[in-house]
C-alpha cells in the first residue's frame, strides 16, 4: 500500500466512512503495522486537540465605532410597506378600471371629492375609489422615492455598466409612462390604459428593488 | 505575525449592559433598524467570528478587517434572517462566505500579478502564539498552505461537512477532502 493509498485509508477511518468490513481490516493492518498505529494515533490527537480549541478569541479592539459607522439605516422595512401598500392599492385600483369607472382624471386635484360632491360629480362609488386612486398615487410616490433614496446611496457600490443598463431601462420606462399618460388623455375612458400605467410603474418600482439587492462591484 | 489568544471579557464586563436577553428579541429589533440591539448581537458574537476571521486567514490585520466587513454584512442582510437557525449560526456561514469570497478575490488578484495559484503562509516558526500544546496547534494551522488551512479549520475545527464546505468554496467534495488529508499530514508532522 502506497503512502497515498494509506493516507486516503487513514482518514476515511477516523472519519468513520470505511464499512464495518473494511474498518476491521484496517484495524487488522494497523495491529501488524506499529508505524501506521502510531500515525492514526497521532491523527487522533491532533482532531482531539482541533476540536478542543476555543471558539472564541478576543479580537484585538473593539471594533463596534467601525462598524456603527458603517450601518446604514435600515429603508428596506418602509420600502416595503410602501411598496405592499401601493400594490394593494393597484389591485383595487385596477380592478375598477376594469369595471370602466374610470372618470378620476374629471375629479377634483386639491379637494376632497368626497367632501363637497356636486351634484353633477361622480357617484359616490367612483368617489371612494377616487380616495384609492389617490392613496394608490401616494403609495406609489413614497415607494418610488424610498428605493431611488437607497439606490443612490449605493450608487458607487455597483458597477458603471449595471448602473447604466439600470439608468437605459427606467429611461424607457418613463418614456413608456409618458406615452401611455398622452393616451389616457385623449381616451380616458380606456381601462386597458390605466391598466398598462399600472403594470408599468409596478415594473419601475421592481426594477428598482431589484438592483437595491445586487452584490457590491456587480 | 502574532497571535494574540486571550481570555473573553466576562459578559458582566461589557461595556453595553444587555436590555434583551432573548437574541431573538435583539434581532427582531435591529431588522427593524434597532442599532442598539445589533451592538448586543456583534458584543455576544465578535469572538466567535474573530476566532474564525484569524484562522481562516492567519492574518491578524486581514482578520479584523474581515470581521468587521462580516457584520456590516449581517447588518445589511438582516431582513433575508428568518429565524430558521440560530442567528449566531446563520452568521457563522456568512463570516465563512465573507472570508471565502475575500480570499478568492485576494488570490485572483495576486495570480493577475504573480501566476501563483495559492500563497502560503508564513511559515510555523514566525507566527508567535501563547505557550502550550494548544498554542502550537494554532501556531501549526496557521503556518498551512491557505486551501489546506481553510478546509481543515471549517471541517476540523468548526464542523462543516464536506459537503457544505465544497459548496460555500465552490470546488468539488474531492478536492475538499484532498486538502484535508493534505493539511491534516502537515499538522502531524509539524507537530512531532
Amino acid at each position: 500500500m502506497n503512502e497515498h493509498d494509506f493516507e486516503t485509508r487513514l482518514n476515511a477511518y477516523i472519519d468513520g466512512e470505511l464499512s464495518p468490513e473494511e474498518a476491521a481490516r484496517f484495524e487488522a493492518e494497523l495491529a501488524d503495522d506499529a508505524d501506521a498505529a502510531a500515525e492514526a494515533e497521532a491523527l487522533r490527537n491532533l482532531l482531539d486537540q482541533a476540536s478542543a480549541l476555543p471558539r472564541e478569541i478576543e479580537p484585538p479592539r473593539d471594533a463596534w465605532a467601525d462598524i456603527e459607522a458603517r450601518l446604514t439605516p435600515r429603508k428596506s422595512n418602509v420600502i416595503r410597506v410602501n411598496f405592499a401598500r401601493w400594490s394593494m392599492a393597484l389591485a383595487t385600483f385596477a380592478a375598477m378600471a376594469l369595471f370602466g369607472v374610470w372618470t378620476l382624471n374629471r375629479a377634483p386635484e386639491t379637494t376632497s371629492p368626497a367632501a363637497a360632491p356636486s351634484p353633477a360629480g361622480p357617484p359616490s362609488a367612483v368617489l371612494a375609489h377616487y380616495e384609492e386612486y389617490r392613496e394608490a398615487e401616494r403609495s406609489y410616490q413614497q415607494a418610488r422615492e424610498g428605493l431611488m433614496d437607497a439606490l443612490s446611496e449605493r450608487e458607487t457600490q455597483l458597477h458603471p455598466e449595471t448602473r447604466a443598463v439600470l439608468d437605459e431601462n427606467l429611461e424607457i420606462i418613463d418614456g413608456a409612462m409618458d406615452q401611455i399618460m398622452a393616451a389616457m388623455e385623449r381616451d380616458p375612458e380606456n381601462p386597458m390604459l390605466v391598466r398598462k400605467l399600472m403594470a408599468t410603474r409596478e415594473k419601475e418600482l421592481s426594477l428598482l428593488e431589484q438592483m437595491l439587492y445586487v452584490p457590491e462591484g456587480v | 505575525m502574532t497571535l494574540t489568544i486571550g481570555p473573553m471579557p466576562a459578559k458582566t464586563e461589557r461595556t453595553t449592559a444587555p436590555v434583551w436577553n432573548d437574541e431573538a428579541e435583539c434581532v427582531r429589533r435591529a431588522q427593524a433598524g434597532d442599532t442598539r440591539a445589533f451592538e448586543f448581537l456583534y458584543r455576544e458574537n465578535r469572538g466567535r467570528v474573530y476566532a474564525l476571521c484569524l484562522r481562516m486567514t492567519a492574518n491578524p490585520g486581514l482578520a479584523d478587517e474581515l470581521a468587521q466587513e462580516a457584520f456590516v454584512r449581517a447588518w445589511e442582510k438582516l431582513d433575508g434572517f428568518r429565524g430558521e437557525s440560530k442567528f449566531s449560526t446563520w452568521l457563522h456561514r456568512l463570516t465563512v462566505n465573507v472570508v471565502l469570497g475575500a480570499l478568492r478575490q485576494r488570490n485572483r488578484r495576486q495570480n493577475r500579478e504573480t501566476g501563483v495559484e495559492e500563497f502560503e503562509a508564513l511559515p510555523a516558526a514566525e507566527a508567535a502564539a501563547p505557550a502550550g500544546l494548544r498554542a502550537d496547534l494554532e501556531a501549526a494551522i496557521q503556518s498551512l498552505p491557505e486551501g489546506a488551512r481553510r478546509v481543515f479549520v471549517l471541517h476540523d475545527i468548526e464542523g462543516y461537512r464536506h459537503e457544505d464546505i465544497a459548496e460555500m468554496m465552490g470546488t468539488a467534495t474531492g478536492t475538499c477532502k484532498a486538502q484535508l488529508h493534505r493539511a491534516r499530514k502537515l499538522l502531524r508532522e509539524r507537530l512531532s
